[in-house]
């Protein structure tokens, strides 16, 4: 499983308001997910526990790449 | 929610699913402008992540803004203005909006719009308006989706009960009855038909009933999800007395 320098799979990232496939609003998930993941939970588990439960739901919550940090360097 | 829906057909159904998807107007945010945007992202992402935050939809008092008489969506009777001002470091969320409307407010408050670094600012004004799902995702009030209620039949001679459905169903709904597989609760099954593959003797046929229907709205939490199904028949409705208005029209 790929981690980013968090040591998370995704990260603090300009998190997808909503799933990209179904539109469900998975926004405010985020914070407490990740919260999970450092205190060394299962994703599977911690996304089960969110109630995420369709599959297009799950890959956005695990793969969306964090890059606020990185931009926030750059002017517009 | 979930239901279920008999003595129908799917063209019946899809109908409603569409309707429920398309047809039942919901607040988003329509237009917005930018005061100060001091934030890494451009206005258009802002916007862009803004509307698509689900807002609680009150059931009366606000029209389509086509149907308004102002006919520039700008009134009180089509459109709800928030605000938005915060300065870094701090993470706008959601709850950060202020509207104009106590009942037309961000379902949740955690939804993070833009992270601000130190001495960052944004302000802006965002003005929400009713729409129809078929015209942006934004404006969906949630997800529909239907499936069959399965026909489980099984081959009592070639049956010899060893029990492999029941291993294979990922449900764990199936269960042996006097040595012969029964479906314990049919709403459950997901029509993946591993319980046939399974089956040695090849015993077990799965069909799907073409008249029963398990429904599951889920909403956004901008309206309640039986008001979208009421508000989606109520314009299936409609249409249709329009169209049979039109028929007549056609005879006469």
């Amino acid at each position: 499983m790929a981690l980013n320098q968090d040591g998370l799979i995704g990260g603090r990232d300009i998190r997808p308001v909503r799933c990209f496939t179904c539109g469900k609003l998975l926004g405010d998930k985020y914070e407490e997910f990740e919260r999970r993941l450092k205190q060394g939970e299962d994703p599977k588990h911690a996304l089960d526990e969110l109630g995420i439960k369709r599959y297009c739901c799950r890959s956005t919550m695990l793969t969306s790449i964090d890059l606020t940090d990185e931009i926030a360097k750059f002017k517009r | 929610m979930e239901f279920i829906l008999s003595g129908a057909n799917p063209a019946f159904a899809n109908s409603i699913r569409r309707a429920a998807m398309r047809e039942a107007p919901v607040m988003a945010i329509d237009e917005v402008e930018f005061k100060t945007n001091e934030s890494a992202m451009y206005d258009e992402v802002l916007a862009h992540r803004l509307a698509l935050t689900p807002l609680r939809t009150p059931l009366k008092g606000y029209v389509l803004p086509s149907e308004c008489s102002c006919r520039d969506g700008r009134c009180s009777k089509c459109s709800v203005s928030l605000t938005l001002k915060c300065e870094g470091p701090a993470t706008a969320t959601s709850g950060d909006l202020k509207s104009t409307d106590e009942e037309v407010t961000p379902v949740s408050s955690s939804v993070p719009i833009i992270k601000l670094e130190k001495g960052q600012r944004l302000e802006l004004t965002a003005i929400a308006r009713l729409g129809l799902g078929r015209e942006h995702a934004k404006w969906q009030p949630g997800i529909v989706a239907y499936k069959y209620i399965p026909i489980f039949k099984v081959d009592g001679k070639a049956c010899d009960g060893c029990g492999a459905c029941v291993k294979a169903c990922p449900q764990g709904i199936i269960s042996l009855v006097k040595e012969k597989p029964k479906i314990s609760d049919p709403v459950q099954c997901i029509l993946c038909k591993a319980c046939s593959e399974a089956c040695p003797p090849k015993a077990i046929t799965i069909g799907s009933d073409a008249t029963k229907f398990v429904f599951r709205i889920e909403s956004t939490g901008a309206l309640p999800p039986e008001q979208i199904l009421f508000k989606a028949m109520a314009t299936l409705e409609d249409k249709c007395k329009e169209f049979g208005k039109l028929v007549k029209k056609l005879k006469g």
